[in-house]
């Protein structure tokens, strides 16, 4: 039995060298142990933040939403880092989570003692 | 011994493991570029701009493949949005004129014919023939990255092909 030739015409071996795509990919890729961005706009409204805290006369008011801040703060970088699907790295990730904290300790500090 | 697309999958997804994700690269380069060329009727620059997107999407949303279906096939499906966003945002390309059909004897057909015949088939009939040759996917895979019935990716698949056949395969001269 004779097969088609147009068959034959598009079973041509579809196996491509790589001729440097990979190498192409590989550079293209984000840089190691670079956060997302979201992350770092994150880490950026977190730094802002706190030098607000610092510099505003009226720190009590400043407080209650530095603390109602890092709890979004928290909740966003979460949802970061599970955006991040894993590829985060983890001391980044540690980095992000330890500065959410001391943002929420400094606002609860804040808060129960606002003068 | 290689490791499975999963083990790597997995090794990339602990400890952006990039050797790892290179490996998956070299492994399924040719299928999806191969795939991206055929989508843009022999394209290969736009296509390889395409297949590094497709790559470095896969990069991003790896945590989203379900190891249930074959990475290949979840590669395929990256490369099919990537290619069909280009060409909604890309105005349709003329097809080259076609060139006088060669004599009976001369067998080279080569991928420039090829490319050049896709180039005048309907783009659901080009893509019809790009999702089911030389993809290893069968015709309900190929149907559901295309999101048509079967049915209609079989009646593109034979419509293609005829064409293909006109535009390549000479006829056969009359005897007298």
């Amino acid at each position: 039995m004779t097969r088609d030739p147009v068959d034959d015409l598009l079973d041509l071996s579809t196996s491509l060298p790589d001729d440097g795509f990979t190498a192409r990919v590989m550079s293209a890729l984000p840089p190691e142990g670079s956060a997302p961005r979201r992350l770092e706009r994150a880490l950026r409204v977190l730094a802002l933040g706190a030098a607000a805290a610092v510099l505003a006369p009226e720190a009590g008011t400043l407080a209650r939403a530095v603390a109602a801040g890092s709890g979004r703060l928290g909740e966003g970088l979460a949802r970061a880092l599970a955006a991040a699907n894993g590829t985060l790295p983890s001391e980044a990730g540690l980095v992000a989570v330890g500065l959410a904290l001391v943002a929420t300790a400094l606002g609860s500090w804040l808060v129960a003692d606002p003068g | 011994m290689p490791r499975s697309d999963t083990e790597l999958v997995a090794s990339v997804l602990a400890g952006d493991d990039r050797r790892a994700f290179a490996e998956l690269v070299g492994r399924h380069q040719s299928s999806v570029r191969g795939l991206l060329r055929r989508l843009t009727a022999g394209d290969a620059a736009l296509a390889d701009d395409l297949a590094q997107q497709v790559f470095v999407t896969a990069w991003r949303k790896l945590g989203s493949w379900r190891g249930g279906a074959r990475l290949s096939t979840w590669l395929y499906r990256i490369a099919w949005n990537a290619w069909a966003s280009q060409a909604r945002r890309a105005p349709p390309v003329e097809p080259p004129p076609p060139e006088p059909a060669r004599p009976a004897d001369d067998a080279a057909l080569d991928r420039r014919d090829l490319a050049r015949a896709l180039a005048q088939l309907r783009p659901e009939e080009r893509t019809a023939l790009a999702v089911t040759y030389g993809q290893e996917l069968t015709h309900e895979e190929a149907a559901d990255l295309l999101g048509c019935p079967v049915g209609t990716l079989k009646s593109n698949v034979l419509r293609g092909k005829e064409k293909l056949r006109r535009l390549l395969v000479p006829e056969p001269e009359a005897t007298a």
